[in-house]
């Protein structure tokens, strides 16, 4: 559906705008008696298995700092596997990523990651990674619907067959991309670009929940077993014939298929930075709380595990 | 000892009931000779002689002395009848009563004083005709009184004889009559309205109505006072004029928003003669629907309510219409910076029907169309109120009234003009360019109306049937033209959401005897709740069509009132209403249901002052999703359902009334409130998340708010006003947010005050000022920031920080206050009255918090960058109005 959250902003807030501008208003700073509560630690982890570890250890700051967050001396992180220590180390000072390269869980791992600093204040965070879901099949079906400008468009119906796991809740993330080669002033290119597919199957949004033209927020493929949960379901994807046919001066085309299982807090943690972002600051909303799932300091130690699948469009 | 068994206790008493009964069965009842039929063949003349005539026929014997009043000529209708009905033919015109001695009919007089007589009639306004609700009634020698009910009715036991009675009401001169009573018997009153600056004439043992009322926080909006109030851009409000009394509080300055007790805006239950409006704001809150124009009575109930009223928590806004001049047309006229109104009212049929009209519109459109007919992009805004009353008297007994509001706000814009050939649309020879554009809509509005049937059953029994419909509506829509070079298509969305209530009731008033009224009656509402729903059209020239709809179903909801309350006298000094409201809501799959005790009692301490306590216990059905933190035309009606459960509050409250002199009182009432089943989004969660299921968004919790409220009120002479405070605590908890730990209420406001004061100068001129004080509103804002990293599966967070909130409302916007003068100035003309109304609205420019929010500031000089916490503050400098009205 076409109507986004900016037009009907635009729609409705108009009025108050209007109202405040002809009835003018003003603005000026004020002091309240605001507590500084920066100087926790920040630790985060998003865990992939077979993937090398990342890890970020910075520090928070007070809400009139200008700058952001603050880097940290003398961290070091603290590593459980399955409920056994494997070691301490030393984070690398002033960066807001550690890498350890030799370090890799494996999927249904339980990691716990702690963190500490000169102050030797300990936080820690926990995540089980996920294991993968397999994408069991992938079909098209060609078909004519109403584009968003009215005219009939020629669609593929792409359908990715997955069999959710019934004994827990499951989170999912999906990721559409288009992989070509093309040549560009006589030298063959190599693109990837994400494809911003509408997100019309029932595990996006809620259809019985108020309207998707009145401003929907864009969760980028996050979705949930709550409708699907132990079912074989196929997801219902629209796209654009074009990604199918072919194209003069590409070749090597292929549809690749992301499909992520998500721990919880991963889930989590995402879907309200993009509830906080869509609201952009704006006061006359309740703020947003970001989830957080790390003891005694602030951030996420959380996992996510990819299936890939891919469909190859032929060429000329 | 003998032990006597309970069962032969119940055997013995048995055979002495059945053994009482066989005796009483051997001897003539007196009755008996009463209602044995006879038949007379002589059917007029004067008392004795028919009287004879039955003796003769029936061998029966009348006794009776020369006190019993003989009428000349009786006229009987039938020839056969029992022989009471005889009896009481020939004495319908007088008082006696029969006694029997074996086939002997003794017939006595009866004392007037000792006949138990009822008065009854309307209290109206001696020129309008409207009726005049809680009028004083009071019969100076028996020392009893009453007061007119919400349609002006009274209802008054008074034994026989001499009686003096008074009737009075604020604003208006008293009446009194003097009568001898000898029967049941109707007398209205006409009661005159009082020159503003003329003193009041009161009755020496006249004890005033709210002194003598049971009523805890119920507060009579002195219409007359708010009519005069500084106004913003001189429309006066009645919701912003109710802000100003003590336990009611505003949201953000300048909106409409009520704050009662600690309680939400849809915890208000705001009645338009008996129909629930659902939104009360126009222009996105700035004004209130209310045209003043159509107002007859405002009473605003917080608290110790009464049985009768059910279906929210926190307050009843009860706001009753003009019914319509019953004698003359009369009518007025008003034109204002921002609106201009009208207003006519008079007979249709004289002292039969007649009706009530109001209408008030925005001219903002009207006023920029010369110069916006020219360009090919031009917004509209416009918003009206129609309000239409009519009532007609079929009998003395019957009487029909018919409401009406419609109102409704509309925000249009209309853009990308293009121009494109005929014949792409039609298809059809010969092609002509023609001008298509794109068209953005938004509106909302309630439509109510209401037919309520009065019936007097009986001279103490009153009874009111009412059917009410009530709709609420937003929608926003979209038409958009799409072009490619042979064909065209026009593809509309609209999205839409309300509420609609279809609702019977009936209410019953019964008036036993003095200083004793029972109330019962019932209802039922059908709701239809529209969550949200999209519908998508699309058109091509191709003449292909499409719709798709889209979103939430219709709910649909059976909620069901029943109720009984009784208002009685226990001693001379002590007054109880005592009442249970009994509610059930089917959401169609579940039922929820609630008994809910009611009591309220006043003790006279002095005739000038007296003591009230209450409780009350409260549940509520239906709750507003909201789109924001401030009230919008947007949010959401949706009722209970299998997750969500009704919210529920009882409430305390002991006060005090002292009517310091005519007119002048004061009051005083601490309460304490408990509120259970309260909903709120989860942290994390908001109503732009369609994800989610709505009831899955919410999380339930619990409050309590208690506090002092004082309020000093003179209504009458040449200055008038009142000036009220509260103080008041109110605190939220709920397990999901603010980590389990309790919160400041949204509206935890500790202080709050306001001045209003009005003085007459003369029949030409009067001035008014309002002052009004808000200690800060509570305000979550962050208190830290912290690094947010990319996600390795997200393309587009921007913000490379996040913010953290410590506590939920844990600070306090700076204090609220303001002042605003008006002055009014009349004078009269052949055709009636003109009224310049000047002011100005925030007279020292006061900048009032309306949000706060943090911002980087670069020094243009240095280059140095600081943070700082920043307010926002709407009508930070004076602001004038004028209005001009003509009253004919």
């Amino acid at each position: 559906m076409g109507m986004n959250t900016s037009a009907w902003f635009r729609i409705v807030f108009t009025a108050k705008l209007l109202a405040i501008i002809a009835l003018t208003s003003c603005e000026k700073d004020i002091r309240l008696n605001i507590k500084d509560e920066g100087g926790k630690l920040v630790l985060f982890a998003f865990i992939q298995p077979d993937s090398s570890l990342n890890i970020s250890l910075t520090k928070s700051t007070g809400i009139f700092s200008t700058s952001s967050y603050h880097l940290i001396q003398n961290g070091t992180i603290r590593l459980y596997r399955n409920g056994f220590f494997t070691g301490d180390l030393p984070y690398p000072n002033q960066t807001t990523w550690g890498n350890w390269p030799s370090i890799r869980f494996k999927q249904g791992d339980t990691v716990k990651i702690g963190a500490y600093d000169d102050a030797e204040n300990l936080v820690t965070g926990t995540t089980v990674i996920p294991y993968s879901v397999p994408i069991q099949k992938i079909d098209t079906i060609r078909e004519t619907i109403p584009g968003n400008d009215g005219f009939p468009k020629i669609m593929m119906n792409l359908g990715i067959h997955l069999t959710d796991e019934a004994l827990n809740n499951n989170y999912y993330q999906l990721h559409l991309f288009d992989e070509y080669w093309k040549v560009e002033n006589n030298i063959l290119v190599h693109h990837y670009d994400t494809i911003s597919f509408s997100k019309d199957d029932k595990v996006f949004y809620n259809q019985d929940q108020a309207a998707t033209s009145f401003g929907n927020i864009d969760f980028q493929g996050l979705f949930t077993d709550q409708k699907i949960n132990g079912l074989n379901h196929r997801l219902k994807i629209n796209l654009p014939i074009s990604y199918f046919e072919p194209q003069p001066e590409i070749t090597n085309r292929h549809l690749r298929i992301v499909l992520y299982h998500l721990s919880e807090d991963y889930y989590l943690y995402m879907r309200s930075r993009i509830i906080s972002n869509a609201y952009g600051g704006m006061p006359i909303f309740e703020p947003v709380k970001i989830h957080n799932n790390v003891s005694q300091g602030k951030g996420v130690i959380a996992s996510l595990t990819a299936t890939k699948a891919s469909l190859t469009i032929k060429q000329p | 000892m003998r032990m006597v068994y309970p069962t032969k206790r119940v055997s013995l008493l048995f055979l002495l009931i059945a053994f009482t009964a066989l005796l009483a069965a051997q001897q003539p009842l007196p009755q008996d000779l009463l209602s044995k039929e006879i038949r007379v063949t002589m059917l007029t003349g004067d008392a004795v002689t028919l009287l004879k005539h039955i003796e003769e026929k029936e061998n029966i014997i009348f006794s009776y002395s020369n006190k019993v009043c003989l009428p000349k000529k009786v006229i009987f209708h039938q020839n056969r009848a029992p022989l009471k009905y005889f009896l009481d033919q020939i004495f319908a015109s007088c008082y006696v009563e029969y006694k029997i001695r074996d086939n002997k009919v003794l017939i006595t007089p009866i004392k007037t004083s000792d006949l138990k007589l009822t008065i009854r009639g309307y209290v109206r306004d001696g020129i309008t005709g409207e009726v005049l609700i809680r009028a004083n009634i009071y019969d100076f020698y028996g020392s009893k009184g009453t007061i007119s009910n919400d349609y002006g009715f009274y209802s008054l036991s008074l034994n026989g004889g001499s009686a003096s009675l008074g009737c009075s009401y604020v604003g208006y001169s008293a009446d009194q009559k003097l009568i001898e009573l000898t029967g049941d018997t109707l007398i209205n009153f006409n009661l005159m309205p009082m020159p503003e600056l003329e003193e009041i004439p009161v009755f020496a043992s006249h004890i005033p109505t709210d002194v003598r009322s049971t009523r805890t926080g119920t507060i009579d909006v002195p219409l007359n006072q708010i009519r005069n109030i500084p106004s913003f851009l001189g429309e006066v409000d009645l919701i912003k004029s109710v802000q100003l009394l003590p336990g009611v509080q505003s949201g953000n300055e300048g909106f409409s928003g009520m704050y009662v007790r600690g309680g939400g805006p849809d915890q208000n239950l705001i009645l338009l003669d008996d129909i629930p409006v659902y939104n009360v704001e126009h222009l996105l809150g700035f004004f209130s629907i209310f045209n003043p124009d159509a107002i007859n009575k405002v009473t605003v109930i917080k608290g110790g309510f009464p049985a009768q009223y059910g279906g929210r928590l926190s307050s009843v806004l009860d706001i009753r219409m003009f019914e319509g001049n019953q004698e003359k047309l009369k009518g007025s006229a008003s034109l204002g910076l921002l609106s201009s109104k009208i207003a006519l009212d008079g007979p249709l049929i004289k002292n039969k029907t007649s009706f009530s009209t109001s209408f008030r519109r925005t001219y903002y459109d009207i006023l920029t169309a010369p110069f916006e007919n020219d360009k090919d992009e031009r917004s509209n805004y416009y918003f009206f109120d129609l309000n239409v009353k009519l009532n007609h008297q079929f009998s003395p007994r019957n009487r029909i009234f018919l409401s009406n509001y419609w109102g409704r706000d509309d925000l249009s814009s209309r853009y990308n003009f293009k121009q494109v050939t005929q014949a792409i649309i039609t298809g059809e020879e010969p092609e002509f360019d023609l001008a298509l554009n794109d068209e953005a809509k938004t509106g909302w509005g309630n439509l109510v109306s209401a037919l309520r049937w009065n019936y007097l059953i009986s001279d103490k029994l009153f009874s009111n049937l009412t059917i009410t419909f009530s709709d609420y509506k937003f929608a926003t829509s979209q038409e958009q033209n799409y072009y490619l070079t042979d064909s065209w298509s026009n593809i509309s969305r609209r999205y839409y959401s309300g509420i609609r209530d279809l609702n019977a009731k009936i209410d019953v008033d019964y008036f036993p005897a003095n200083g004793h009224q029972i109330k019962f009656g019932g209802s039922y509402t059908f709701h239809r709740f529209f969550p949200g729903i999209d519908v998508m059209k699309t058109e091509l020239s191709t003449n292909q069509k499409s719709d798709t709809t889209l979103g939430g179903k219709a709910i649909n909801g059976n909620e069901y009132h029943a109720y009984i309350q009784d208002e009685m006298n226990l001693s001379s000094t002590i007054k109880v209403n005592m009442g249970t409201h009994f509610s059930m809501y089917n959401t169609g799959s579940k039922n929820y249901y609630s008994v809910e005790p009611r009591l309220s009692m006043r003790i006279l301490m002095t005739p000038s002052f007296s003591v009230k306590a209450a409780y009350s216990l409260m549940t509520q059905y239906i709750h507003l999703l909201n789109t924001a933190n401030m009230s919008l035309p947007t949010d959401l009606w949706l009722p209970v359902s299998e997750r969500i459960n009704p919210m529920r509050a009882w409430q305390t409250a002991l006060g005090g009334e002292w009517e310091i002199d005519r007119g002048f009182s004061f009051s005083a009432e601490a309460y304490y409130k408990e509120l259970s089943n309260l909903i709120d989004y989860k942290d994390s969660q908001s109503f732009f998340d369609f994800s989610t299921s709505w009831d899955n968004k919410l999380t339930s919790g619990d409050g309590n708010s208690y506090g002092l409220e004082l309020l000093l009120h003179k209504k009458l002479g040449a200055w008038s006003g009142w000036a009220g405070y509260t103080y008041s605590i109110s605190t939220s908890h709920f397990n999901q947010i603010n980590n389990g730990k309790a919160f400041r209420s949204n509206n935890d406001r500790r202080h709050d005050a306001s001045i209003f004061l009005s003085y007459i100068f003369n029949s030409r001129a009067d001035a008014s000022l309002t002052w009004a004080f808000g200690s800060g509103k509570p305000v979550t804002l962050p208190s830290e920031k912290y690094f947010a990293p990319p996600l390795p599966t997200s393309s587009a967070i921007s913000s490379d920080y996040s913010e953290s909130f410590s506590k939920r409302n844990g600070y306090l916007m700076p204090n609220f206050h303001r002042l605003d003068v008006g002055m009014n100035f009349h004078k009269e003309k052949s055709w009636g009255k003109r009224t310049w109304s000047l002011g100005i609205m925030n007279l020292y420019g006061r900048q009032n918090p309306f949000f706060l929010y943090f911002s980087d500031n670069k020094n243009p000089s240095s280059g140095e960058i600081t943070r700082s916490l920043k307010q926002f503050s709407l009508f930070p400098f004076p602001l004038p109005y004028i209005r001009y009205t003509i009253y004919f």
